[in-house]
């Protein structure tokens, strides 16, 4: 048992990320994870956002922030952190009843997230500027 | 030869969690969306009238609740996948326990803040 367990705890693990060639599923799978860091995070601009929108003083102050380009950019980052987190979502829970589980449709499946998250992001985008 | 049996099961409630938090927030995000795209003239007042209607508020709570659930669940499996001794050696320990607190923290004012927006209105 002992020497089971010293055996397990050299075992040796070879895992420089850098050196990998990541498949595009790899990538959809780890942007998944970092946009649902970055709504965390950015759920304090969201929530500073909403606190001013629904103050009758706060208004004023919503429309000085939103003529500067850098809260209009973090905004709309935050809308695409958002929609590919919601796409990707969407793909994990067909994964999760089987669907899609080849790696061809897989593979297909991470194109399509890609696509449809980055249209609905520019659609948004488009709109917010107009 | 013996296996060692893992001592706490909340992993099923955890990917049960995930799941079901999942699709409350999907559909306030639509809900929003469907405000946001069919909305005349987006003001403090429209927004004020939206948000402050008895069924939104309700909404509101549950995607709050639902938020925190699964922002928990997600950054835990973060911290347990990379905060490691393979990492972060012997501070490994310490380091997820500073994560998670930090991540427990974090979580608790966006709460307090955004149930003080929902009771405000």
């Amino acid at each position: 048992m002992t020497n089971q367990v010293r055996q397990h705890r050299v075992r040796p693990v070879n895992l420089d990320l850098f050196r990998f060639h990541f498949p595009l599923t790899a990538v959809t799978s780890i942007t998944h994870r970092i946009t649902g860091v970055a709504l965390f995070l950015g759920m304090w601009v969201l929530l500073y956002f909403l606190h001013l929108a629904l103050r009758d003083d706060g208004s004023e102050r919503l429309s000085v922030l939103l003529e500067s380009s850098w809260s209009k950019g973090m905004l709309v980052l935050l809308v695409a952190c958002a929609v590919f987190h919601l796409v990707a979502g969407a793909k994990h829970l067909l994964m999760d009843w089987h669907i899609g589980e080849s790696l061809k449709a897989a593979r297909m499946m991470s194109w399509s997230a890609w696509f449809l998250s980055v249209s609905l992001t520019l659609l948004v985008a488009l709109a917010f500027w107009w | 030869m013996s296996r060692v049996q893992p001592t706490n099961h909340w992993g099923v409630t955890g990917f049960l969690t995930q799941r079901l938090s999942s699709l409350l927030l999907a559909s306030y995000a639509l809900c929003l969306t469907g405000f946001f795209l069919f909305a005349t003239d987006v003001d403090s007042e429209t927004l004020s009238e939206f948000f402050g209607n008895v069924f939104m508020k309700g909404f509101s709570f549950v995607a709050l609740i639902s938020f925190v659930a699964h922002a928990w669940v997600g950054l835990w499996t973060i911290g347990t996948d990379y905060i490691r001794p393979h990492y972060f050696g012997r501070f490994a320990a310490l380091a997820r326990m500073l994560y998670f607190g930090l991540v427990l923290v974090t979580l608790c004012g966006q709460a307090v803040w955004w149930l003080l927006i929902i009771i405000r209105l």
